[in-house]
């Protein structure tokens, strides 16, 4: 809406550009005078916590109605995707647990508190839960008909919300599921594939993917002609559209790209020698760019950047974790200024996470505090921590 | 000679503003009049829409005075400039909230982040009484259509 005002002589015209309303399909909320343009709602609105926006929606039917239009929630997600958080999910007692805190900015701030967002019935599997744009892939106990199963369950923190999925139906039950989110299509899917052995080599079948968000969700079979073996307890890490994920093929390690839009896999590989030599630790977003944590056997800690993904052609950065007991560290990611974050996957007290800067080559370490408080009150110790950084909240609902 | 641009306020409370160039430029809305083609001697007249009151513009052009004389210290300056506003006083709410619209109608980016960060520091955790109140909004959620809306998340979530 352009307001211009023409004045002759020395009076001067105002060209007011207004960027957003002109495309955004909202309109005025509450007929009422007193209340500020609609974009200056959605400006102040989106800079709120997603607790707070969950409250918010008792205001009025047209406020209900205006924090569920897409607009608004895809406005939310691009401020909340600037200001990433740590989100700390654990299993125990058979229940899942989720919190979260801001990430720990400066140098003074020792302490970060976590806030508890929800808990549900849960079981913990041998595959570690996966994260993608806000929302948590994991597992739930079920009774079905009359065994209890291992039932797969979406759920976003920040809204509270969790959607159960069907189960899957393969030929086995060693199961590998990664999440993966298109930014295109604005759509969430799960990749799963049964493994097994065949002809003395274990690798996946039946390949199945899940599309959330399109009436009642399903499993669909897709084609892989690639036999590859994904990793036993690493996770898949979605960036740009593009799922990735560890596995092996024919002793060689390869790391899988699916893309989620079109359902395609392709694969680069690692040569053999490197294959031979290191162990791909995990995966990470560096910066925007895949990059690996590599470990190898002359116990130097790599980071493996893939600076040319046409090429495959990978820079390598020295990187040294401080503590021996990286082995059983399953939550390593990047911030998006370049610092690694780990956290043990072991219940502490203290618990802790860490902060490596990659050109300084030193840590810091923030101790999170609430969680004991909160949630464990002493008595049990959960089974494993999953700490994901680089949590955003998403107030979109399935 | 730099030249010289007025606001002129109308309305209850009329009154002129006189802003130099350094303070001028920080008007998304004045910024391109520089590079027009009017005579470096004239004055340049802007009238404002008679929504924003002297009192508002009046605020605005403090704001934007001091950001021009120093650059150190700025954000703890705005925090401070925003003080009033943070305590449970609705006369300064108003004024945020009408120094919000008026920076964006002047086209003024940086204050409009401020005023909106500022009125969300002020919402955050707040319950939905707060928004009726802040702008007079009519609660029409039947005790049932509340609960289901609450049942969609709050109350699974911790407080």
């Amino acid at each position: 809406m352009n307001q211009e005002k023409y004045n002759p002589v020395n009076h001067c015209k105002i060209i007011r550009r207004r960027t957003q309303s002109s495309t955004t399909s909202l309109t005025y909320v509450g007929g009422n005078l007193e209340m500020p343009p609609i974009d200056l709602i959605i400006e102040i609105l989106q800079r709120l916590p997603a607790k707070t926006i969950a409250k918010l929606r008792c205001v009025s039917k047209q406020w209900g109605s205006l924090l569920s239009n897409p607009d608004f929630t895809k406005s939310f997600l691009t401020c909340s995707s600037t200001r990433p958080r740590l989100l700390f999910t654990f299993e125990f007692g058979g229940k899942w647990h989720f919190f979260s805190s801001p990430q720990p900015r400066n140098v003074d701030e020792q302490i970060v508190i976590a806030d508890y967002h929800m808990g549900f019935s849960g079981d913990w599997y041998k595959e570690i839960c996966q994260s993608a744009n806000g929302f948590i892939y994991l597992y739930d106990k079920q009774m079905f008909k009359e065994k209890i199963e291992r039932v797969p369950v979406i759920c976003n923190p920040s809204t509270g919300q969790k959607v159960h999925l069907p189960i899957v139906i393969a030929k086995n039950n060693d199961l590998r599921s990664f999440l993966g989110y298109d930014p295109i299509e604005n759509q969430l899917k799960v990749l799963c594939m049964a493994v097994a052995k065949y002809n003395q080599q274990t690798n996946s079948r039946e390949h199945k993917v899940l599309t959330l968000g399109k009436g009642k969700p399903s499993w669909r079979n897709i084609e892989c002609l690639f036999p590859h073996f994904p990793k036993n307890y690493k996770n898949g890490i979605c960036i740009n559209g593009i799922l990735y994920y560890i596995a092996r093929s024919n002793l060689n390690t390869v790391i899988a790209c699916f893309d989620v839009k079109y359902e395609k896999f392709r694969f680069i590989q690692i040569d053999e020698e490197s294959s031979i030599l290191t162990w791909f630790l995990t995966l990470i977003n560096y910066k925007g760019k895949l990059a690996a944590l590599v470990f190898d056997q002359s116990l130097h800690d790599q980071l493996w950047v893939l600076d040319d993904p046409e090429n495959e052609k990978w820079s390598k950065h020295i990187f040294h974790l401080p503590t021996a007991a990286f082995v059983v560290i399953r939550s390593i990611w990047a911030t998006d200024s370049g610092e690694i974050v780990w956290a043990p996957s072991r219940w502490t007290y203290p618990f802790y996470v860490f902060y490596y800067n990659m050109e300084r080559q030193s840590v810091r370490r923030f101790e999170i505090k609430g969680i004991e408080e909160k949630a464990l009150m002493g008595h049990y110790r959960p089974e494993a921590i999953f700490t994901f950084t680089n949590h955003v909240e998403n107030v979109m609902f399935l | 000679m730099s030249k010289i641009i007025v606001l002129k306020c109308v309305g209850h409370n009329p009154k002129d503003f006189e802003l130099e160039e350094a303070v001028a430029v920080q008007f998304g809305c004045i910024k391109d009049l520089f590079h027009s083609d009017f005579d470096a001697e004239s004055k340049i007249v802007v009238d404002v829409p008679v929504k924003f009151n002297s009192y508002i513009i009046g605020r605005i052009v403090e704001f934007c005075s001091s950001r021009a004389s120093f650059s150190s210290d700025r954000a703890y300056w705005e925090q401070d400039f925003f003080h009033p506003c943070r305590e449970p006083n609705q006369r300064k709410r108003k004024e945020l909230i009408a120094m919000m619209e008026a920076s964006e109608y002047l086209g003024m980016e940086s204050l409009v982040e401020l005023t909106t960060q500022s009125l969300a520091n002020y919402l955050k955790g707040k319950n939905p009484l707060t928004i009726r109140s802040l702008w007079k909004v009519e609660g029409d959620l039947t005790a049932e259509e509340e609960a289901k809306a609450l049942a969609m998340g709050v109350a699974k979530l911790g407080h």
